[in-house]
């Protein structure tokens, strides 16, 4: 089976769980009182903040090895997790004030968790960006392997963002020090759409890291 | 299913859903092409 096949069966996979996902949040996880149906909301906003955070995490991960090997498969892969984290982000930014408007009343406030987020997402737009000016292969994967550094070590900031700031922004819930406070039927739910998600984001670099290393959408990825 | 006083935001959530499933269908079907154009 060829990388991009098997790309395309690993997101086959991940867009059916997200179906289950999504009927297993509407119909058989409990309403939260205070919040009512917009609490559902974080099943999507929460797992795709992670898929996001694990695609920037690894776009500077291969980037430190490129930087330390020339190798070019770090290079495109660090290419094709930013692509594929723009996605994620697109999500998290959307779903993201679909929530804060019924429950803070906006759709968006400038505090420290939604400004970093939201740099976060113009980082890995700009680090695509890069990439798409830059011509020559060297100077291409060097320059946009710094940028793709700097995003990474933004990610704890943004992460600890809502202990650091006073921010309008909920606490983590799950990746804390202490247990997970969530009632077992929606902990069961967010923990099955973490798994899809990853899912997601696997298929998704593989399906694009795929078609960069067989040439074709050189011009985006690299 | 909904207990005396729960706010009836449920419309927020059905919205958040479908853009997000409207984001990943997309960005699957562009690999996919992206994928089929590739020798």
């Amino acid at each position: 089976m060829t990388l991009r096949s098997r790309g395309r069966w690993i997101t086959a996979l991940g867009l059916c769980l997200l179906a289950v996902v999504y009927v297993r949040a509407i119909w058989f996880t409990p309403i939260e009182a205070g919040q009512g149906g917009a609490q559902k909301i974080f099943y999507v906003h929460v797992p795709a903040a992670w898929s996001f955070f694990l695609a920037v995490g690894l776009v500077g991960l291969s980037s430190v090895l490129y930087l330390l090997m020339k190798d070019d498969r770090f290079d495109r892969f660090a290419a094709a997790s930013a692509e594929v984290g723009t996605a994620f982000g697109a999500v998290v930014l959307t779903t993201g004030p679909l929530w804060g408007k019924p429950i803070w009343g906006t759709w968006w406030t400038w505090d420290a968790r939604l400004t970093l987020t939201l740099f976060l997402f113009l980082v890995l737009v700009g680090y695509l960006l890069l990439r798409g000016a830059v011509h020559e292969p060297g100077v291409r994967a060097r320059y946009s392997a710094v940028l793709g550094i700097f995003g990474m070590v933004l990610v704890p900031f943004d992460h600890i963002s809502v202990y650091l700031f006073r921010t309008l922004h909920p606490q983590p819930i799950v990746l804390k020090p202490s247990a997970p406070s969530l009632p077992g039927s929606m902990l069961f739910t967010l923990l099955f759409s973490f798994l899809t998600f990853t899912i997601l984001y696997l298929g998704f670099v593989t399906q694009c890291y795929a078609a960069a290393a067989s040439g074709e959408g050189a011009s985006n990825v690299g | 299913m909904w207990a005396e006083g729960t706010p009836a935001t449920g419309a927020y959530a059905v919205a958040a859903y479908i853009i997000a499933a409207a984001i990943l269908l997309t960005y699957s079907v562009i690999l996919y092409r992206r994928g089929s154009k590739a020798p």
